[in-house]
């Protein structure tokens, strides 16, 4: 682990995200419900499918925001930044400053309404992001990089 | 030289085949229906699709002006939105000028300037004298002090001076200067692709993959010409195809492959005859190609990084070609990495770098004798797994072996997890399918090639650092090296399975830019301890 970790508040955000965007799940049985008013299949499958779909949507919406955050965690210095997540595939990823290109950040609706927002450096090659960090926080921390990567000379 | 020029009038033609080109699939659509109900309309369609196409080509050029200033380029065009384009010259990361037929006609040639970055439109001036073209090259090329250098860039003359290979295994080239600052040889190097190792090349590339599935697919849309008549007329001709049925199917994949086998060696020969690399002061020139001579200028600071790819055909011939990975990029283009040596022996490759690269470490790879060497000192330190202290064993003398400081390799506790992982590819499938089709069972002699397959992926990758560069070997089904200097790497990461970690293995990424994307290499199941070693190395 890190030292820093995200705002505690990315919990309930993502937990609200995942409840709205989970729900896509149930499609499949919706389909299948579909098909069923014609006549194609037979009911078990419907009932099937929408046992299975909702026990992964309650899994995903109660378990999986705390698991996440408790997983996630990230450390910048004036060497680099440094970030690690993830359950079951742990990634460890390091950029250093003098290669950030530049950084923004982002809010959506629902983090905005927990006071969180994004933060993202993009070096030549791609992009990294710090999801839900305080918002002042945030805009600390992208003007303290941007003011180390002022100081870099070197060039792509 | 400061006021906006049009481009040579040539350019509109040009853009009336560009147009042509880019809606080329439209057409063959249009034909395919068009051919199927015989109204008249069609007929207009094509050719109002002509006219606007040779409307848009001569506007296109009416409208497309440039001007050279001092150090930078600026280009407007655009037929209905007017865009500008402002290429500043530090920004330049290659110049190609390349003359194809039409341009070749008229005795001129067309320059693309490629930037970095994702949005970046390409700059195509497609008919200028080669004088401009070369003068505006000059000007974005900031490190270019001797622009005189430059020799005519389609002198024909092909200087054999090959690499010669080098007798002795290690001559250690300690001459080291720091890039950038490398003292002006009088002599340029040069190494040419002779015609030998061209045909070899069009021989063993493996573009006919490709060009087969496109041939399959066309034929396939040919449903209307296969008909049993023909299909006779040709068996009728053909005495060994008695029973038509599976043998006229065996014989069309026949033909497909033989076809495209021939096709893909007729590409090779036209882009890459005459391959020529040269070094003029800080930059790269190669120019290549039969139809359309192509010359690209490549700064040595544009340079991300360097690799090499033995194929699978080609490795038993111990035959690789090296490219150089840049980050400037074409639109649309997909082949990003640019060639230095289409083909060269693998003994060959030490010169080459000398020649070419003198200032890249490790550039030999790591020898058999040393990676022995280097395998044996640090077998007890890597079954070690105190993972907190962080070696100082596998820091070699820092003159040892081309500078080498770190040698690593995937450890024995990881040689199963490389057996077992490409057959995790069929084994799903297998599994699933083999319920409903029991003759799937035969499936599961795929474990031999597979295995085999995931023993020399083990065997082949290695990873060496010295104090500025990165080596890698792995393979993805061909054998890759890449060197990356420390400052072009992008960002670093590890990744740990669940599964990796009882027994303290890491994946290891490295990611650098190449066109406009990054190029992420990862060398798979590396030791804890040579983790921390490689983070060591990149924070110093």
């Amino acid at each position: 682990m890190l030292e820093e970790r995200i705002h505690p508040n990315a919990i309930p955000a993502w937990r609200l995200q995942f409840a709205l965007s989970g729900l896509f799940l149930f499609s499949p049985a919706a389909f299948l419900y579909f098909l069923h008013t014609k006549e194609v299949i037979a009911l078990e499958w419907v009932i099937g499918s929408a046992i299975l779909a909702m026990v992964m949507y309650i899994l995903i919406v109660a378990f999986l925001p705390q698991l996440r955050w408790s997983r996630w965690s990230y450390q910048v210095n004036d060497k680099g930044i440094q970030m690690r997540r993830g359950i079951i595939w742990v990634q460890h990823t390091e950029v250093p400053i003098n290669r950030i290109q530049h950084v923004d950040t982002r809010q959506g609706p629902i983090y905005r309404s927990y006071g969180l927002s994004v933060i993202r450096f993009s070096n030549a090659a791609t992009s990294h992001e710090i999801p839900a960090l305080e918002e002042d926080l945030s805009q600390d921390l992208k003007n303290r990089i941007t003011d180390m990567v002022r100081l870099v000379k070197e060039d792509v | 030289m400061f006021e906006f020029q049009r481009l040579h009038w040539v350019a509109s033609i040009t853009g009336v085949l560009e147009v042509i080109k880019q809606n080329v699939f439209t057409l063959i659509i249009v034909f395919i229906v068009g051919s199927r109900n015989e109204s008249p309309y069609f007929i207009w369609l094509i050719g109002a699709g002509l006219l606007s196409a040779f409307g848009l080509g001569i506007l296109g050029w009416f409208r497309f002006k440039y001007q050279l200033l001092e150090d930078e380029i600026h280009i407007h065009k655009g037929i209905f939105v007017q865009k500008k384009l402002y290429i500043h010259k530090n920004r330049v990361q290659v110049t190609e000028i390349s003359a194809g037929i039409i341009q070749r006609i008229f005795g001129l040639v067309s320059l693309t300037i490629q930037t970095a970055g994702g949005g970046s439109e390409r700059a195509v001036l497609s008919a200028l004298d080669a004088e401009t073209a070369r003068t505006i090259v000059e000007v974005l090329n900031p490190k270019n002090t001797k622009g005189s250098e430059l020799n005519s860039e389609f002198s024909q003359e092909e200087q054999q001076i090959n690499a010669v290979p080098n007798e002795g295994e290690h001559s250690h080239t300690n001459l080291t200067p720091p890039p950038n600052h490398q003292p002006h040889s009088n002599h340029n190097p040069e190494w040419t692709l002779s015609n030998k190792r061209l045909l070899y090349l069009a021989l063993t590339s493996g573009e006919f993959g490709i060009i087969a599935t496109i041939l399959g697919t066309v034929l396939g849309q040919l449903s209307d010409f296969i008909t049993d008549e023909n299909i006779q007329w040709i068996v009728d001709r053909i005495p060994l195809i008695q029973q038509p049925g599976l043998f006229f199917v065996l014989f069309s994949i026949g033909a497909v492959i033989l076809v495209s086998y021939v096709l893909s060696i007729i590409t090779s020969f036209v882009r890459y005859y005459g391959f020529t690399i040269r070094k003029i002061g800080n930059e790269l020139h190669i120019s290549r190609g039969l139809l359309e001579r192509i010359q690209t200028t490549v700064p040595y600071h544009r340079i991300q990084a360097i690799s090499s790819t033995e194929g699978l055909l080609r490795q038993p011939f111990g035959l690789e070609s090296i490219s150089i990975i840049s980050a400037g990029h074409q639109q649309g283009q997909q082949q990003r990495s640019l060639l230095a040596a289409p083909l060269i022996l693998g003994h060959e490759r030490e010169v080459f770098f000398q020649q070419f690269f003198g200032s890249w470490e490790i550039a030999q790879g790591i020898s058999q004798q040393s990676r022995q060497e280097l395998q044996d000192s640090s077998q007890d330190f890597l079954s070690r797994v105190n993972e907190s202290i962080i070696p100082s064993q596998n820091f070699l003398e820092s003159n040892d072996e081309h500078e080498l400081q770190l040698y690593a390799k995937p450890p024995k506790r990881a040689f199963f997890r490389y057996l077992r992982r490409p057959n995790y590819l069929w084994i799903f499938p297998f599994l699933v399918g083999s319920y409903w089709l029991p003759w799937l069972l035969w499936v599961a002699l795929l474990s031999i090639p597979a295995t085999l397959y995931g023993w020399i992926a083990y065997k082949d990758t290695e990873l060496g650092l010295s104090s500025e560069h990165l080596y890698i070997r792995y393979r993805v089904l061909a054998r890759k090296h890449i060197w990356v200097p420390k400052v072009r790497l992008q960002s670093i990461g590890t990744s740990q399975h669940i599964l990796q970690k009882r027994k303290k293995l890491y994946h290891v990424m490295f990611s650098v830019v190449s066109g406009s994307h990054e190029l992420s290499v990862r060398v798979k199941d590396f030791s804890s301890d040579t983790m921390n070693s490689i983070m060591n190395w990149f924070h110093r």
